[in-house]
């Protein structure tokens, strides 16, 4: 057992073990956590909703997940961006008029693409329309990232194209990609 | 310094363990943050990174043969491990990360050789790991 070879495996498995053994103990915690993080995204993405419930959204390619309340839905929808998918959860008031759009997750590049999530003078646009954003016309793009402006729009478009009973994929994609 | 086979897996265990734990810690404090993924360019950064380290304990100029095998153990089960990526995505992480090893290993290695043959700044090597790391960028959104 003195073979270099196991000291290798040995530190291999002694990390594995420590990263299991914290993720064991706080997967709870966590899920707890980040349940709850996102009733208050959604309560801020749709004021006044009360409960949220998940339901089934088989079927439909671009939506992950939604969550009716009394007012609208809440939209996790995902589009194709420069560099893997773009992720966004979308308010959509049951009239099919986007309430709020936050980005949960994107990996454009740095300095162009992935200015998006903070950028809040281009996400304000999308408030207020109702499947029609369209990028170069209703929605002005980030300068360098039109590829990521247009998933964005585009999965804004089918969060709506979803509680409006639209057809999600065809509306979300007339204008462009 | 004594050469050590391994030093170069026990840098890239400590390094991919490290940004584990702070991926799973940002997770918990933080659940709504977009985190980096594990794509190609990150790979290489930790791979470059365990390789520039364990280059500074002791200045190596060949491959180590048993890297990729190991790297590829490392990059899969680490991450599956912290429950930061599916069992699925963490076979293909292992084959990218023993892949990535592989090719970034030969490549500092042979950009050591070089620049031993003359005298070189100290910051040569790094600069050196730096682009190779930049190059990796066309490799964002292929596989992972």
């Amino acid at each position: 057992m003195n073979r270099p070879i196991f000291h290798a495996i040995g530190a291999i498995a002694l990390a594995a073990a420590l990263l299991l053994m914290a993720n064991t103990l706080l997967s709870g915690t966590q899920e707890n956590l980040r349940r709850r993080e996102l009733q208050r995204t959604m309560q801020t993405l749709l004021p006044g909703s009360g409960a949220f419930t998940q339901e089934d959204v088989t079927g439909h390619p671009l939506i992950r997940a939604a969550y009716r309340a009394r007012s609208g839905c809440v939209v996790e929808a995902v589009a194709a961006g420069y560099a893997g998918d773009i992720v966004v959860l979308v308010g959509v008031t049951d009239s099919g008029e986007v309430s709020g759009v936050m980005l949960r997750d994107l990996q454009e590049t740095y300095g162009l693409g992935f200015r998006a999530l903070r950028d809040e003078a281009f996400l304000a646009q999308f408030p207020g329309t109702a499947g029609d954003a369209a990028v170069g016309d209703t929605i002005r793009p980030l300068t360098g990232a039109t590829v990521t402006s247009k998933a964005i729009a585009r999965a804004v478009n089918a969060a709506s194209a979803y509680v409006s009973g639209g057809d999600v994929y065809t509306e979300a994609t007339e204008w462009g990609y | 310094m004594k050469t050590h086979p391994y030093r170069l897996i026990f840098s890239l265990t400590i390094l991919v363990g490290l940004v584990c734990f702070a991926l799973f810690t940002a997770r918990l404090v933080q659940s709504a943050a977009v985190l980096p993924h594990f794509n190609l360019p990150h790979i290489a950064l930790l791979c470059l990174a365990a390789r520039l380290l364990t280059h500074l304990l002791a200045p190596q100029r060949t491959p180590t043969p048993t890297a990729a095998p190991l790297a590829a153990v490392v990059f899969g089960v680490l991450p599956l491990c912290a429950g930061l990526v599916t069992p699925d995505f963490a076979l293909r992480l292992a084959l990218a990360g023993g892949a990535v090893m592989l090719v970034t290993d030969f490549l500092f290695t042979a950009a050591a050789d070089r620049l031993a043959s003359a005298k070189a700044t100290p910051l040569a090597l790094p600069a050196a790991a730096l682009l190779l790391f930049l190059a990796m960028q066309a490799f964002t959104a292929v596989w992972l």
